[in-house]
């Protein structure tokens, strides 16, 4: 099934059906979010209005490591079994990985200029972020930087791959060592120190996020797909 | 056969340069590939001593699959390709002995200094790679085919950059090989003759064949 | 019998790099000395003194792994022009003893020697004797990972033909925890007080850095003859 669906000219087509209804999707859950965002959630005792900045702030985090997963997960599965679509899916992530990372970082330090005092701290936690920010332009650069296309999805898979070390760091940064940055409020595993009128809106938030993240990916790999075919149509002409 | 390539598939680039390619390379034989620059003749040798993998297809050398040989390799071939692997900072005999070293053939001095009479390098012995002639270059390199014991020989273009005195010995060189039961696997790119051998021309395959659009997708590659 | 094979090999492969360094002086007397200058100019664009006093380690970590990486990036590009890598590959010893081997041969030669001039460094950066013994064994546990990973970065730009910088770009991120775990004179990172665990955190890097960048070395080393 995943090697039928794995076909880049199938998955064109699919993409073509699926990609406008991810967006629609977001868009709906965005203003929903937003709504809830800003009317239908209390203030923080504490931070008081700025507690807001968290609904960007969290998804934000959370895609960013998950994004990087996904294109981890394809780099293996494009080294074990030299895989296009694999190769198509990490290209087009790494851009998307990038501006999540950039947005997490930005809105965490806006939101900590009111509650810490201070723009940027050099806690593990972002410092961690912060690498995973370069990693994401590295692959970006590696992306780019060889003429063959083939030969760079292969590097950057490799790359990729030795960036995975980065994941668990960001993770539990806050756990291994006493940062400034709050521990983790939602786990799965026991009842989320958050209240639900605040927690509802941040999962809203996430599945817009999500949406939005699936329907620019399809985007992207539908225009990865594209270039390629050009690629080898003009291929076919010049020879 | 001592070498043995069963239809192989490869592609470089995109470009599919080997359709179902096949080559048998006997017991005291010469083969040599012609054909134009570009049309894959050092990535055939590249298959063949398995630093590239093909796509579809196996390559054997005295029977047995080239991926199965390991730590072993240099026992069955001497390979010499296209660079040379001479460092320049080092000087002809030192690079020898080098080389020497790396297949585990231990020589006497002396043998080595004769062997490097074949060529006329013997005065040459103490100079730096960096600083001998392309030519020269070539003849150092070549001089490591008089030292080996391996059976196969793969010359990737032995006879660029030499002169017509030269390019003779070399060929006596490879035909006494031949005599001595080796065999030999050339390429070149000009259409040379060498007494007793094969000549095969290697065109590049039909691309109407080879570049289906289908093919951009490695999973519908040939199985 | 076939272990005892690979280990004769991997030696046959430290030694011959070694002897092949050996001849190759001025790329260890060009590192040598790049280190030095490289230093002294911090010192001489800081004007106060006691600034680089309270700066030494991460004057000597800054200088130490932009000169690791042009160092290595030469070492190993003149091997793949000059094809020895792929001769190396097609005599059948395996990528990693390749990898492993070139790390020895560089620590030995580069990194050992540099050891010794550390001191004649910090004459000029007047620190204590404490503190100039505590920094070399320092060096000495990081240094491992460092040619690793330097290794690695270089093997990723050997077949860019232009803007090698890439390398730099692409591999300085991992060089960040260890110049962390390092460099911290307990100023920036306070809360994480490690500055009695530092040597076993530099042993425990190494032995992370050694299995990723032999794997990741060998998928490398399988796409470089494309």
């Amino acid at each position: 099934m995943i090697f039928n669906l794995a076909n880049p000219l199938r998955f064109q087509r699919l993409i073509e059906k699926i990609e406008p209804i991810t967006l629609n999707i977001a868009i709906i859950l965005l203003l929903v979010g937003l709504f809830f965002c800003f009317f239908g959630s209390p203030p923080d005792y504490l931070q008081g209005e700025t507690v807001r900045i968290m609904y960007i702030h969290v998804p934000c985090a959370w895609f960013s490591l998950m994004i990087y997963s996904i294109i981890a997960l394809c780099s293996i599965f494009s080294i074990v079994f030299k895989h296009t679509l694999a190769d198509l899916i990490s290209r087009s992530c790494a851009p998307i990985g990038a501006c999540f990372t950039l947005a997490t970082l930005l809105s965490g330090s806006i939101w900590g200029k009111p509650t810490w005092g201070t723009w940027w701290v050099w806690d593990a936690r972002l410092t961690s972020e912060l690498v995973l920010l370069v990693i994401y332009l590295g692959l970006i650069i590696i992306n780019n930087a060889y003429e063959d296309k083939s030969k760079a999805d292969r590097y950057s898979s490799i790359l990729a791959i030795i960036g995975i070390i980065n994941l668990p760091i960001i993770k539990w940064s806050v756990d291994w060592w006493s940062t400034l940055h709050q521990p983790a409020s939602i786990s799965k595993f026991s009842s989320p120190s958050i209240d639900p009128s605040m927690l509802l809106p941040l999962f809203i938030m996430t599945f817009s996020f999500f949406f939005f993240f699936i329907s620019i990916l399809l985007v992207r790999v539908r225009g990865e797909i594209i270039q390629r075919k050009i690629e080898v149509i003009r291929f076919n002409r010049m020879v | 056969m001592v070498l043995e390539i069963i239809s192989v598939y490869f592609r470089r680039n995109k470009r599919l340069i080997f359709h179902n390619f096949n080559l048998k390379l006997a017991k005291s034989q010469i083969i040599i590939l012609i054909g134009e620059n570009g049309v894959g003749k050092s990535s055939l040798f590249d298959l063949s001593v398995g630093i590239l993998k093909p796509e579809k297809g196996v390559i054997k050398i005295n029977e047995i699959p080239i991926n199965e040989i390991d730590q072993k390799k240099k026992d069955f071939f001497t390979y010499l390709p296209h660079k040379d692997s001479l460092k320049d900072y080092l000087t002809v005999e030192e690079n020898l002995f080098n080389w020497l070293e790396l297949i585990d053939i231990k020589i006497r001095k002396e043998k080595v200094l004769n062997s490097l009479k074949f060529f006329k390098l013997n005065n040459l012995k103490n100079n730096l790679i960096g600083n001998l002639s392309q030519g020269q270059r070539k003849k150092v390199s070549l001089t490591k085919l008089l030292l080996s014991k391996c059976n196969l020989w793969i010359l990737d273009e032995p006879f660029n950059g030499l002169d017509i005195n030269s390019i003779n010995k070399t060929k006596k060189m490879i035909c006494n090989h031949k005599a001595n039961g080796g065999s030999v696997l050339l390429a070149s790119h000009i259409n040379l003759n060498i007494e007793g051998s094969k000549r095969i021309f290697i065109k590049s395959p039909k691309l109407k064949i080879s570049n289906k659009i289908t093919n951009f997708d490695s999973w519908e590659k040939i199985k | 019998m076939g272990k005892n094979k690979v280990k004769l090999d991997f030696f046959k492969l430290v030694k011959r790099e070694i002897r092949i360094m050996l001849k190759n002086f001025s790329i260890i007397y060009s590192f040598s000395t790049f280190f030095v200058i490289a230093s002294l100019i911090f010192v001489f664009s800081v004007n106060d003194i006691s600034y680089v006093k309270i700066f030494y380690k991460s004057i000597v970590w800054i200088v130490l792994i932009f000169s690791i990486m042009l160092v290595s990036e030469n070492f190993l590009n003149d091997d793949f022009k000059d094809g020895s890598l792929k001769e190396l590959q097609f005599l059948g010893f395996s990528e990693e003893s390749i990898i492993v081997s070139k790390s020895i041969a560089m620590w030995v030669m580069i990194m050992i020697p540099m050891l010794f001039l550390v001191p004649l460094v910090f004459v000029f950066f007047q620190i204590t004797l404490h503190e100039l013994i505590s920094l070399l064994i320092n060096l000495f546990l990081a240094t491992p990972s460092l040619t690793l990973i330097s290794i690695l970065s270089s093997l990723f730009s050997v077949q860019l033909k232009r803007n090698k910088i890439i390398q730099f770009v692409i591999i300085l991120p991992f060089f960040v925890p260890m110049i962390i775990f390092t460099t911290s004179t307990g100023t920036l990172f306070e809360s994480y007080n490690l500055n009695e665990n530092q040597f076993l955190i530099l042993i425990g890097i190494f032995f992370i850095t050694l299995p990723v960048c032999l794997l990741a070395g060998k998928l490398i080393m399988r796409e470089i003859n494309k």
